[in-house]
């Protein structure tokens, strides 16, 4: 494999400015070799009321998405995933049935399979709900690779609670590429938790296509050691009335740098539409970098867009407070970064999940 | 309910579009060849050095690519500007020896009335070349300079050489290089040590050639604790050729110096506005950004600022409205470089009949820029849905002492508003042209008064018994 898989990852919309390199990004890395993954990644078993199988080569269901115009995170990494993928998963649920227990699938890196390759769908089919938990995670300090793709559809009053979870070693490169498209009243709601690696690189496109379509998003990263992150996050409005929300919040230590691309596009035709933007990076050493791209881009005049983007130092009164109360300054920042991701963890549906992603974060935090 | 869209026709210029015949005493060949740069240079006797660096940036212009952002410039055919014009008349300093059609269209645009009445000092560009420049006495008295860039190179010659195109570099991008090539003409200022120089400076530059470009330089230096407000302004007549406008601005703002610099821009809507603007600000100084951009076919503008002192501040306010068949792309952008800087960026932007208005901007702070603040803040009014209006912002802190925010919105003029006003019995056409005004109010309150005044002009022209 040659690594010009790694070129043009996450281009923006627009192009602007070269010199703050954020048109896209090229990581300098190759990619390993793909070994199959044989482990069962479904942990839990599943209810009547969904399909859900594991994908392998001769299964068909995959293509229906193969008209979908998705570059995912570069045009190769996607190519990668639907000509060599070694695991995935096919979900299906059936119309009107909601109020399923979660799914979750959980995709470990070790030693034997190092290499993660999984292309998943999930449909939900008229007014169903379905919340599916992806992790993805590794047992030592090796490098492993990832390439992910999740393609989505929501069929009319659907709901879909999408999680996502990466935590990998601090080495390890991630891509994670998402698409969805939704009919008429369908919601995707998007948690993303993004935690180690190299190189932690997501990309989420959702096309609201139905009239009323809506989708949220919430995700946090954590940025430390040598980590980049790399987000791009495109929302397009096509349907009258559509909805969307992006909040991201973030910590960056050490020589942690990020990149930030979060794309609200409103498209003629889809007047009454209303969509918001909100970005914060908490500043934690002198050596990261922190690059925000939030873009607006319109063609129908009766819409509202909003976007905000700060970073900053943590907030020193709240520091002050806490340390007048006997916490030590790196007790009382932890506890301020963990209050600010708390919100969005106690998204996570899995208990055991959910405190196992906070504990990680607690020792990310307090490791020197 | 299918809401009512707005409706606007075209804008009349009115005597922006006066046209003067083509008259000239001499007039650059079409294109850019080595052999057009020293004819230009010969013709405008350069010393060696300045017809060196023309020749050195032609060839930067030649080895450079377009951007690889930004709008379309396929239209642009270098072949066929003529980038080199000189007027039928030498520089004045007296009003009344300006050739008549000359003195006729700065008349018409208010420019020697606004110099009896608000101004120390008036510069007037015609084509390439200035024509006319006068400041006042007791200026000349406290060692300030203003005059045209020419007078300058002759008689300042070491002061220019020390700072021409050093704070843009002819490699910066493909236009400033064009720029060093062929610059002709623009206003030079120096404002000695502590002078407060009180009532505004200011340079207009008129286009009237067909197919021609105009590359105006505009250097200014204001010393250690001194102040100045410079105002610029740009217009031309339409023609059915692209004209191109190439200007570079290079101000250089000393220790506890203060400068604004104020533009309102109405190039005719076949002109291409590809300017560069930068300003360099010392410990302590401050530099103020006004900049209106209302004309143009094609405009790239960034006023840039590069805060290299410590606790020195920049501020930018600017506004665009972009109508039928214009595609203006403007912004900011700042690099703190330096300890306890702060600046603050506030942009608005109106879109209608098919414009195209985009805020492209860029903050930087450099890793040693710590106590930094800087805001960002963009709103745009789209007033119908055949129009684009896009917000494309970068942020890059290299550093954690900071403090940033940006924030941007975008949306139409509410319905409750106008059904507010109009229960107060205001007509619907009224209630939508104050609240346009009300959007352009926060730039319009930093322009000088007539400028401010000119500003609502144009909207009301725009906005006028057309919309509903």
């Amino acid at each position: 494999m040659s690594d010009r898989i790694l070129k043009n990852i996450n281009k923006i919309p627009v192009r602007t400015w070269r010199w703050l390199g954020v048109n896209d990004l090229s990581i300098d890395s190759k990619i390993p070799e793909i070994k199959p993954y044989n482990k069962g990644i479904l942990q839990d078993t599943c209810e009547e009321a969904l399909k859900v199988i594991h994908v392998n080569k001769d299964n068909t269901n995959l293509r229906i998405f193969d008209g979908l115009n998705y570059e995912g995170i570069s045009k190769e990494a996607t190519d990668q995933v639907k000509n060599h993928y070694n695991t995935g998963v096919f979900i299906q649920t059936y119309e009107d049935k909601k109020n399923l227990e979660p799914i979750f699938i959980e995709y470990s890196m070790d030693k034997e399979s190092p290499v993660v390759i999984d292309d998943n769908v999930i449909i939900a089919e008229e007014n169903s709900e379905i919340t599916v938990v992806f992790k993805y995670d590794s047992n030592s300090n090796e490098k492993y690779f990832h390439n992910g793709l999740t393609r989505i559809y929501g069929k009319k009053g659907s709901i879909i609670n999408l999680i996502k979870i990466q935590n990998i070693s601090d080495s390890s490169i991630h891509l994670d590429a998402n698409a969805a498209e939704l009919e008429e009243d369908a919601t995707i709601n998007y948690v993303s938790v993004e935690l180690g690696g190299i190189h932690s690189i997501t990309n989420y496109k959702a096309d609201l296509k139905g009239y009323r379509s809506s989708t949220n998003l919430y995700s946090i990263y954590l940025g430390d050691k040598e980590r980049n992150i790399d987000i791009n996050y495109l929302i397009n409005h096509y349907g009258k009335e559509t909805r969307s929300s992006i909040e991201t919040r973030g910590a960056l230590l050490d020589k942690s740098n990020k990149i930030f691309r979060g794309t609200l596009d409103f498209k003629k035709g889809s007047s009454k539409s209303k969509g918001q933007e909100e970005e914060y990076a908490v500043l934690l050493s002198p050596n990261v970098r922190n690059r925000s791209v939030p873009i607006l881009l319109c063609t129908e005049d009766d819409v509202e867009g909003q976007h905000a983007a700060s970073a900053g130092k943590i907030d020193e009164n709240k520091l002050f407070y806490l340390m007048s109360r006997g916490l030590s300054e790196k007790e009382a920042k932890k506890l301020i970064i963990e209050a600010a991701f708390n919100p969005i963890l106690n998204r996570i549906p899995l208990e055991k999940v959910k405190n196992e992603i906070s504990e990680s974060v607690r020792r990310k935090l307090t490791d020197d | 309910m299918e809401r009512k869209k707005t409706f606007i026709e075209d804008l009349d210029r009115g005597f922006y579009d006066i046209k003067n015949k083509d008259i000239y005493s001499y007039k650059a060949d079409k294109g850019l060849t080595k052999e057009i740069i020293l004819n230009i240079s010969k013709e405008k006797n350069d010393p060696e050095w300045m017809r060196d660096f023309r020749l050195k940036s032609l060839e930067i212009y030649n080895n450079m690519e377009l951007p690889t952002w930004g709008p379309s410039l396929d239209e642009l055919d270098m072949d066929n500007i003529v980038t080199y014009v000189k007027p039928n008349t030498q520089m004045k300093g007296n009003w009344n020896e300006v050739p008549e059609d000359i003195k006729d269209t700065f008349e018409k645009l208010g420019i020697p009335k606004a110099e009896r009445e608000s101004l120390a000092g008036v510069g007037a560009q015609y084509d390439s070349e200035v024509v006319y420049h006068s400041i006042k006495e007791e200026l000349v008295k406290q060692g300030i300079v203003y005059t045209d860039m020419e007078t300058a190179l002759r008689e300042y010659e070491d002061i220019v050489k020390e700072y021409f195109m050093k704070l843009v570099p002819p490699n910066d991008h493909k236009f400033v290089a064009l720029h060093g090539a062929v610059w002709s003409g623009g206003s030079f200022v120096y404002v000695p040590e502590g002078v407060d120089v009180e009532i505004p400076l200011q340079s207009y530059f008129r286009l009237n050639s067909p197919g021609a470009g105009q590359f105006e330089h505009t250097l200014i230096i204001v010393e250690k604790g001194a102040r100045l407000h410079f105002i610029e302004g740009c217009s031309a007549p339409k023609y059915n050729v692209t004209n191109l406008h190439a200007g570079c601005v290079e101000l250089y703002v000393k220790e506890g110096a203060t400068l604004r610099y104020s533009t309102i821009e109405n190039w005719s809507r076949n002109m291409l506005n590809l300017n560069t603007k930068r300003a360099v600000v010392e410990k302590n100084g401050t530099i103020e950004w006004v900049s209106g951009s209302f004309g143009s076919k094609i405009s790239m503008l960034y006023p840039m600022s590069i805060l290299k002192g410590e606790g020195a501040k920049a501020e930018f306010t600017g506004i665009t409205f972009a109508g039928k068949g214009q595609h203006l792309d403007t912004g900011a952008k700042v690099v703190h470089a330096a300890p306890y800087t702060s600046s603050a960026i506030n942009t608005k932007s109106i879109s209608k009949s098919g414009g195209v208005a985009i805020y492209r901007g860029a903050v930087k702070i450099t890793p040693n820029a710590h106590h930094t603040k800087a805001s960002v803040s963009c709103e745009s009014l789209m007033l119908d849905d055949i129009s684009r209006s896009d917000t494309l912002p970068v942020l890059d802190i290299l550093n954690d002492e900071v403090d940033i925010g940006h924030e941007a919105k975008i949306g139409r003029i509410s319905d409750e508003a106008i059904f507010y006003l109009m229960s107060r019995g205001i007509s619907e056409e009224e209630a939508k042209a104050m609240i346009v005004r009300g959007f352009a109010e926060p730039i319009a309150k930093e322009l000088p008064l007539e400028y401010a005044v000119e500003m609502n002009n144009l909207i009301n022209l725009e906005l006028e018994g057309s919309i509903g």
